[in-house]
C-alpha cells in the first residue's frame, strides 16, 4: 500500500483543483478568523480572555454568521468530494486501472492507498490552517492558548477530519458506482446538498407527520415535533458535526438536542473539559462508524469488482 | 520444453452467458502465443483470469505452476500485462509512470533507475523520458506500455490487442520489439489479435477463439491444412505485357490448376508450393512482373474461413 499512498499523496498536493479549493477555504478561513479578532477585540461583551482561542473559531465577524467553523462545515466536505470524486473512475478512465491491478500488489492497496492519502492531505491542510488561525490570535492578543484550549481544539481538529473523510468516503463510493466521473461528482454535491441544507425541510415535513395526530397540548407536541426533528436530522454528517464542534469550541453549551430543557441559570457555568467530550462522544462515533460503513461499502464493492474496460 | 501456461476446462459465466467455456490450452517456455477471434470471443476474459483479476466459474489456470486465482500476486510478480487501450498518468513524465510501477513492484532506487533508462532504450522512447505522457502518440504510448510491461523483467508477458489503433507504419517497429524481447529475454509471449497478418508474422502458434472456446490450436501450417485442406492459392500476376507464351509456361508448371487472363492481368490458381516459381517462369519468357499479389494473408484466410463456414 505504501507506493499507492505516496503516490497519491504527491498527487494530490499537485493538483490543481485541489490547490484551488485549499486556497479558497485558507483565504475564508482566515479572513474569518482575522475579523473574529477584531470583533472580539471591539465588543465589550466578548472583551474577556476566557476561551479566546476557542472564540477564534466560532466567532464571526460584524454582522455575518462566517465563522472559521462555518466555514470548515460547509466547504470542508466540498475538498473532501475534490478528492474522492474520480479516484477509481478516473483511473479506469485514463486506462490506468487495469495496468495498476496487474502489478503485484493487493487489489485493496489501491482503494486503501487513495483513502488514507485523502484523509492525510486533509489533515495536513486542516492542520496548517488552524495553526495560521492560533498564529493570528497569538500576535494580535499577544498571547498564547491555554493548555485546556490547546485540548478542545486538538478535538476539534479530529472530529474535523472525521467529517471530511466521511465525504472522501462517499466520493470515492461514488467514483466507484458511476462510469463517469462527471456523474460522481454531480452526485456527491447532491448528496452533500441534501445531506447539508434539505434535510433540514424534509426533517420538518416528516415530523409533521408523525406528530400532528396527536392530541397532546400544543407545547408538547412541539417538543416531540423538534425531537423527531433532530433525530432526522441527525442522519446528516454534518448536523452531527455541528453539534459536536459546537460543544467542543464552546465550554458553555451543557446540552445537544432539543431546546426544551432550557437551563435554570441565566449564566451556565462552563462544562469541563471532559464533560463536554462526553456530549459530544456519541456524535464523534456516528461520524465515525458512517466514515467506515462509507468506506467499507466502496471497499467491499472495489473487492468485488470485475475489473472489465 | 516447459510448459509455462496451463488452463484446465476453464469456465466463465456471467449469469446465462458464458463467456469462456471449457478452455483448456497449453503455452510452452519461449513461445509467442497468438489469440486470435472476433470481438466478445471470450479472448479479454480469459486473459483476466490468467492474472487473477476476474476469477473462473469453474477449471483453473496456472502460469508456472503458480493457481491464477489462489495465488495471484506470484503470478502477477513474474506476468508482465499490456490491456487493451494501455493508459498513464498525463501529467507525469514517462519516467515518473515507469517509477510508479517499478515501486508497485518493490523495485526503488538505483535499481529501478537503472531499468528505466534500460526499458526506455529497449522501445526507443530514451529521448522522451522526461516529456509528459500526455505529449505522446498511441504509438509511443503502446512502446510506453511495452517498456512498463519490461520492467519487472517478467518471465510471461500477456498483450491485448498491442497493434490495436496504431498507424501502420509503427506496426512493423513494435512487432519486431516483441519479437525481439522473447527472443533476447526469452519471455513466453501470449498475444490476442484481430489484425492477423500481423499476428502470423511473429507467432508460433495460434488459438482461434469462437464463443468463448477455443476452435482450434495449432501452428499456422497446421490450421490452414485443417482448414482448407491443402487447398489451392489464388495468386494475381499483372504483368507489363502478357504473351500466349508466358500463359502456356505458366500453365505447364506442375501445381498450377488454372491460368485465367484479363488483358495484362493474369489470375492463377495454384498449390501453395508452386508460388515462388511464378514470377521466374515469367521472367525466363521475357515478360516483366509488375506486381504478384496473392492472399497472402493465411490466417486471415483461415479465419474467414472458418467463421463463414460457422454461419
Amino acid at each position: 500500500m505504501g507506493a499507492v499512498f505516496w503516490k497519491e499523496t504527491a498527487d494530490y498536493f499537485g493538483s490543481r483543483r485541489f490547490v484551488v479549493l485549499l486556497l479558497m477555504i485558507a483565504f475564508a478561513g482566515i479572513w474569518a478568523a482575522y475579523t473574529a479578532t477584531q470583533a472580539i477585540r471591539a465588543e465589550a461583551a466578548l472583551a474577556t480572555t476566557e476561551d479566546v482561542f476557542l472564540r477564534l473559531f466560532t466567532t464571526s465577524g460584524s454582522g455575518s454568521t462566517l465563522s472559521f467553523n462555518f466555514f470548515t462545515s460547509f466547504f470542508g466536505p466540498l475538498l473532501g468530494m475534490a478528492l474522492g470524486f474520480d479516484a477509481i473512475n478516473g483511473e479506469r478512465g485514463r486506462g490506468t486501472l487495469a495496468r495498476i491491478l496487474s502489478q503485484p500488489i493487493y487489489r485493496d492497496a489501491l482503494i486503501n492507498g487513495k483513502f488514507f492519502a485523502g484523509v492525510t492531505v486533509l489533515s495536513i491542510a486542516l492542520v496548517s490552517l488552524m495553526l495560521i488561525v492560533i498564529g493570528i490570535g497569538i500576535f494580535t492578543l499577544g498571547f498564547g492558548p491555554t493548555f485546556d484550549e490547546i485540548t478542545r481544539l486538538a478535538l476539534f481538529f479530529l472530529a474535523t477530519l472525521i467529517y471530511f473523510a466521511v465525504w472522501l468516503a462517499i466520493a470515492i463510493l461514488f467514483s466507484l458506482l458511476f462510469d463517469r466521473a462527471v456523474v460522481s461528482a454531480l452526485a456527491s454535491l447532491g448528496m452533500w446538498l441534501v445531506l447539508t441544507f434539505f434535510i433540514f425541510f424534509f426533517s420538518t415535513t416528516i415530523a409533521d407527520q408523525i406528530v400532528s395526530d396527536q392530541v397532546d397540548e400544543p407545547e408538547i407536541a412541539a417538543m416531540h415535533k423538534m425531537e423527531w426533528q433532530q433525530r432526522i436530522q441527525r442522519i446528516s454528517p454534518a448536523y452531527l458535526y455541528g453539534e459536536a464542534t459546537q460543544a467542543l469550541l464552546n465550554p458553555k453549551v451543557r446540552t445537544l438536542g432539543a431546546g426544551i430543557q432550557q437551563s435554570t441559570e441565566v449564566m451556565p457555568s462552563p462544562l469541563a473539559l471532559g464533560q463536554s467530550v462526553g456530549l459530544v462522544w456519541p456524535q464523534l462515533i456516528t461520524l465515525m462508524a458512517i466514515a467506515s460503513v462509507v468506506f467499507g461499502i466502496a471497499y467491499v464493492r472495489f473487492m468485488k469488482e470485475e475489473i472489465r474496460f | 520444453m516447459t510448459e509455462v501456461i496451463k488452463t484446465t476446462s476453464l469456465t466463465k459465466q456471467y449469469g446465462e452467458f458464458t463467456a469462456v467455456d471449457k478452455l483448456d490450452l497449453s503455452i510452452e517456455q519461449g513461445e509467442v502465443f497468438g489469440f486470435l477471434g472476433p470481438n466478445g470471443a471470450g479472448k479479454t476474459t480469459t486473459i483476466l483470469m490468467l492474472l487473477g483479476l476476474t476469477s473462473p466459474t469453474n477449471g483453473s489456470a496456472t502460469i508456472y505452476g503458480y493457481d491464477c486465482t489462489r495465488n495471484p500476486l506470484s503470478v502477477k510478480r513474474i506476468t508482465g500485462y499490456l490491456p487493451e487501450n494501455v493508459g498513464f498518468y498525463g501529467e507525469l513524465s514517462a519516467e515518473d509512470n515507469l517509477r510508479y510501477t517499478a515501486s508497485l513492484n518493490k523495485i526503488n532506487g538505483e535499481e529501478s533507475s537503472r531499468r528505466i533508462k534500460q526499458v526506455l532504450e529497449d522501445v526507443g522512447l530514451i529521448d522522451r523520458a522526461k516529456q509528459p505522457v500526455r505529449q505522446y502518440s498511441r504509438g509511443m504510448r503502446q512502446r510506453l506500455g511495452i517498456a512498463d510491461v519490461l520492467l519487472k523483467r517478467p518471465k510471461v508477458v500477456i498483450l491485448d490487442e498491442p497493434t490495436q489503433g496504431i498507424d501502420p507504419a509503427s506496426v512493423p517497429e513494435l512487432l519486431e520489439i516483441i519479437r525481439k524481447m522473447s527472443q533476447e529475454h526469452k519471455i513466453t509471449v501470449v498475444l490476442s489479435s484481430h489484425q492477423l497478418h500481423y499476428v502470423q508474422r511473429i507467432c508460433s502458434r495460434v488459438a482461434i477463439m469462437s464463443n468463448g472456446k477455443a476452435v482450434m490450436q495449432g501452428n499456422v501450417d497446421e490450421l490452414s491444412q485443417k482448414v482448407m485442406g491443402g487447398e489451392d492459392i489464388v495468386v494475381d500476376l499483372e504483368l507489363e505485357k502478357s504473351t500466349p507464351e508466358i500463359i502456356n509456361s505458366l500453365s505447364a508448371l506442375s501445381g498450377v490448376r488454372k491460368v485465367t487472363s484479363n488483358g495484362n492481368m493474369l489470375t492463377v490458381e495454384c498449390s501453395r508450393g508452386v508460388k515462388k516459381e511464378l514470377a521466374s517462369s515469367v521472367i525466363s519468357n521475357a515478360g516483366t512482373v509488375l506486381t504478384l499479389r496473392s492472399a497472402d494473408s493465411v490466417l486471415e484466410e483461415i479465419y474467414l474461413r472458418y467463421f463463414s463456414e460457422e454461419r
